[in-house]
């Protein structure tokens, strides 16, 4: 087996990182998944760029009528029809009569001579076949449905083809060894699902096997977008932790002083602490000052609505409508059950990449445990910090917690890895008045503050009390 | 009465030579008819199968008289000519 396989990118969003590079060349990949999970729009996708790539290539469905297949493909903004009179991709439907009569045995034959002549005109070399088990089931026989499957792999492999094959599974489907004879038949093996979890529909996508490749072994949350196939995969950057960058401020001068300048520029800050200790009040002011400087605040708010939060902040004097106004904070309020993790991470993605924004607010995170499944949160979490990371924006969080001690946990998961300071809030009892205090639990990379710090809320925002020269030294 | 078909086959595959022997078998018996077929070979002519929404062969095509119809296999069960053809 060669050390270095050729692979052919599929060009669709994540799956690529996914399989370490494409589907194998010259190879047969499988995608296998229940029904609406989104196989079609896989197998489209691939084609279409591979077509805008300058590598034509022919779709080839059992399921749908190519009218169908244009119609679909225009959803997402792919002109198949100008590719296709360009001869840079061909979409087939291969339809029976429903009112034929079968007698005796059939075959694959004509199927074979409409690629070889449309691959041979075409100079093509990406083939999808779409639901042959629609063309199978017309055999009726295992044994026959197998030396039809052998025929076309031979095809395949004879004409030099990266096909991608999708097919159904079904939950009941009493055919192991079928399964196993396509898997046994596939270089490379796709697996989509689709679950519900607490009433939130995930999806998942799961590379099972690759010969003689390394691959992303995990599940990968994934959206179909009006841009196509969206994967989610965690790239390295969550890791390896490179040097965090200049300081930015806070917002509030106290703080800056203990965390040696403020937050640093594409870290992730937490802010945590019970409810009513002044965690939205200090992500505000915050966003209040970035905004003022000139900085993009994207906000993400999953317990308030803008108009909710805008009036709630104006009783410490912090005034969001000028950011607003502005066109410098980009607020986004969102119900966490709304939607899954794939869609709630792909619309902040969407929001990034449209809105460009140097600076990240989420509050609360402790809201995501409501996103779905128990993992869900975690999982949500760490693909967006480990995507804000990627691109060097720098992230706080908030975090509401019931008691101090699961400050850096949701649904009982540390995500201290992924966060470099922590600053704690509370409200605490002394001499029968409750005090606010901060303290700085962690920064990494940066001298700080070990000790409490009181601090006080007014109409003048928020500031740190008590602040001598000793504590002002410290750097 | 003066039957019009067209029998697709791919090459010499071997469902496509029994569907040739079956049909002109099954015609000679009927010597009272007349019989037009033209046989279309996929291999060869490719565009064929593409102008007229053929995916399986063998295919046997009945275009008059009316209303036609399809069937697909090598004609190995002789019920399903008699059938579509009303002749037997």
């Amino acid at each position: 087996m060669p050390n270095h396989i050729l692979k052919t990118p599929t060009g669709i969003r994540g799956l690529d990182e996914v399989l370490n590079g494409g589907v194998p060349s010259g190879g047969l990949t499988l995608l296998s998944g229940g029904p609406g999970t989104g196989k079609t729009l896989f197998g489209l996708e691939f084609i279409v760029r591979g077509a805008l790539n300058g590598r034509p290539g022919i779709l080839l469905t059992f399921e749908e009528r190519e009218q169908a297949l244009h119609r679909y493909a225009s959803m997402f903004g792919w002109d198949t029809v100008t590719l296709e009179q360009q001869g840079l991709l061909a979409l087939i439907g291969a339809r029976f009569d429903p009112d034929a009569i079968l007698s005796g045995d059939f075959d694959l034959g004509s199927i074979l001579a409409i690629l070889r002549h449309k691959t041979a005109a075409m100079q093509s070399k990406q083939l999808v076949i779409d639901a042959p088990d629609v063309f199978l089931r017309l055999l009726d026989n295992r044994s026959k449905e197998r030396t039809e499957l052998y025929r076309l792999q031979n095809w395949l492999r004879d004409n030099n083809q990266t096909a991608v094959m999708t097919v159904k599974v079904h939950e009941d489907d009493l055919s192991n060894s079928y399964r196993e004879f396509l898997d046994y038949m596939a270089d490379c093996v796709i697996q989509l699902d689709e679950r519900v979890n607490e009433q939130v529909t995930t999806r998942r996508i799961r590379v099972v096997k690759y010969r003689g490749s390394v691959h992303g072994r995990n599940e990968y949350p994934f959206a179909l977008t009006n841009q196509g196939v969206w994967i989610i995969p965690v790239t390295a950057t969550s890791l390896t932790h490179t040097g965090l960058g200049e300081p930015v401020s806070s917002g509030v001068a106290g703080l800056d002083v203990l965390l040696g300048g403020g937050y640093r520029r594409g870290s992730c800050t937490l802010i945590a602490g019970t409810s009513g200790t002044g965690k939205t009040t200090f992500a505000a002011t915050f966003t209040r000052n970035a905004t003022a400087n000139g900085e993009r605040v994207f906000y993400l708010n999953f317990e308030e609505s803008i108009d909710a939060m805008l009036s709630c902040m104006l009783s410490p004097g912090i005034d969001l409508r000028p950011a607003l106004n502005s066109g410098n904070l980009n607020f986004v309020s969102v119900m966490p059950e709304s939607q899954g993790i794939e869609e709630h991470l792909i619309q902040a993605f969407k929001i990034i990449e449209q809105f460009q924004p140097s600076l990240i607010v989420v509050d609360a995170i402790s809201a995501c445990r409501r996103m779905g499944s128990e993992h869900a949160a975690f999982d949500y979490l760490l693909r967006l910090v480990d995507h804000c990371k990627g691109m060097g924006i720098t992230t706080v969080l908030t975090n509401l917690t019931s008691n101090t001690r699961e400050t850096l946990e949701i649904t009982g998961m540390d995500l201290s890895s992924m966060i470099d300071t922590v600053i704690i809030l509370r409200n605490a009892e002394h001499g029968g008045q409750y005090i606010r205090e901060l303290a700085i639990l962690k920064s990494r990379g940066q001298s700080h503050s070990n000790k409490v710090h009181k601090f006080s809320l007014s109409a003048q925002g928020i500031e740190v009390l008590g602040l001598n020269a000793g504590s002002r030294n410290e750097k | 009465m003066n039957y019009v078909m067209r029998l697709f086959i791919s090459d010499n595959a071997v469902n496509s030579r029994i569907a040739r022997e079956n049909l002109s078998n099954f015609l000679a018996e009927f010597p009272q008819h007349s019989f037009q077929i033209e046989i279309v070979d996929l291999y060869l002519q490719p565009e064929m199968a593409l102008q007229n929404g053929i995916f399986i062969t063998p295919t046997l095509q009945i275009l008059a008289p009316q209303p036609g119809g399809i069937i697909y296999g090598n004609l190995s069960d002789r019920n399903a000519l008699e059938r579509i053809l009303q002749i037997g």
